[in-house]
């Protein structure tokens, strides 16, 4: 009875995150749309956000958006579940925008920073600087990570906005968990700087 | 306060961000927490991260807008179309071609023009054949079971001898007759004539055991075939 009760359980049993995923991809090889759609919808928040948190842009962030999702709809086939799905797509998201922006890509304004350089700002910041100041903290905070440093705007995007372990973005990133801590802090320092300008 | 303030070195910035992010080992956090509750200013640099932290967490979490979606599945469509013709052109180059019927027969009819040319060269080449006529009105023989017709050639020379050949046999099925073979003397005894041919031309033993001679080729026999 107990063992017949074990064996149902077993069966009802949900699939594993790794197991849907691996169903997914595999419906996506043999040709099922709806595959991707599902896909779609699952990630789509995360490189909408990932995209417009480092670049700045909603203009650039829908056009990075598609070309990540295109360049996964042509690459998924050959996911082989070494990480989890959501982990490859951070990836692939992170390596496309690492290799579509350039920070010089963007249309910028400038703004001194307390260290003395001069970083760029992108145009879609509210205006100069006296401005951004006037604004939330969470608003100059937006205005100013598109401008931090690629390495330390991917780490602290990764675990303040999407919330991941220094494990998981270690993974994203293939750095040392050491390299991760160090950009989070670093990238927080800095714009923390930049709100005790005010 | 004062006491840990002047006798510890400040955290790291690495260590208060990871104690912020419970990231650190349990030995370790208790470490910072015991330096924070003597240094005002590594509190007040935890808490300068803390608001960041918090500044981060308070941005809004955006959806693409719908024509995102829209315009990638455009894109997709289009992709799949241009491999579809891809794939169709590579098809066609992998493909041996499809039967065509008209080029086939145009290939066919210019074949068989050149192998009709070539014969009739070869032909042309070849020395005048020579006509075999039976005489009008010429009796064919009965031989055993077998009637053989007289034949004789037809240029004008007497024709060397009594000439009798099967009517109605198949060339095709023709082997030459070996002299010296027991066939040859059953055949000389039925057709004593043929011993004076086999000095001068081939004769030819067909399969159902019929004789013909060759002495004008093929064209001999052919009249004969279509008596």
């Amino acid at each position: 009875m107990s063992g017949s009760s074990l064996v149902a359980d077993q069966f009802l049993e949900a699939p594993t995150q790794a197991q849907r995923e691996r169903e997914l991809v595999h419906r996506h090889r043999l040709g099922d749309e709806s595959a991707f759609d599902e896909f779609y919808q699952e990630f789509k928040s995360l490189v909408y956000n990932l995209s417009y948190r480092q670049c700045g842009s909603p203009e650039v962030a829908q056009d990075l958006t598609q070309e990540v999702f295109l360049r996964i709809y042509k690459s998924l086939g050959r996911f082989r579940g070494k990480s989890s799905l959501k982990t490859w797509t951070y990836r692939v998201c992170i390596n496309h925008c690492r290799s579509r922006l350039g920070r010089k890509n963007l249309p910028v304004s400038s703004l001194t920073f307390d260290d003395g350089s001069v970083r760029e700002i992108p145009d879609e910041s509210p205006g100069p600087a006296e401005k951004l100041l006037a604004v939330d903290a969470a608003r100059r905070i937006e205005s100013a990570l598109p401008v931090l440093d690629e390495c330390y705007r991917e780490a602290v995007i990764l675990r303040d906005l999407e919330e991941l372990s220094y494990q998981e973005i270690a993974e994203i990133l293939d750095v040392p968990i050491g390299t991760v801590r160090s950009r989070i802090a670093r990238g927080r320092e800095r714009l923390r700087k930049v709100l005790e300008r005010q | 306060m004062s006491t840990l303030q002047q006798c510890c070195e400040h955290m790291s910035l690495d260590g208060l961000s990871a104690y912020l992010d419970q990231e650190l080992p349990p030995e370790e956090a208790e470490k910072v927490e015991l330096h924070l509750s003597g240094c005002e200013q590594c509190q007040r640099r935890l808490e300068g991260l803390r608001s960041v932290v918090g500044g981060l967490r308070d941005l809004e979490r955006l959806q693409p807008p719908p024509f995102v979606e829209e315009a990638l599945r455009h894109e997709i469509s289009l992709q799949a179309k241009r491999r579809s013709v891809l794939w169709q052109r590579l098809d066609r180059l992998a493909k041996p071609r499809s039967f065509n019927g008209p080029l086939f027969a145009m290939i066919l009819a210019l074949a068989t023009i050149v192998l009709l040319f070539s014969v009739g060269l070869e032909r042309a080449s070849q020395p005048a054949t020579e006509v075999i006529v039976p005489p009008p009105g010429e009796p064919s023989r009965q031989i055993a079971d077998r009637v053989f017709t007289l034949v004789y050639r037809g240029d004008g020379e007497e024709p060397p001898s009594q000439l009798w050949i099967e009517r109605g046999a198949r060339l095709e099925e023709a082997r030459p007759l070996d002299p010296g073979s027991v066939e040859a003397l059953a055949l000389f005894e039925a057709l004593p004539q043929l011993e004076q041919i086999l000095n001068r031309d081939v004769v030819l033993l067909w399969a159902d055991g019929t004789v013909r001679l060759s002495a004008g080729q093929s064209v001999q026999t052919e009249i004969d075939s279509t008596r």
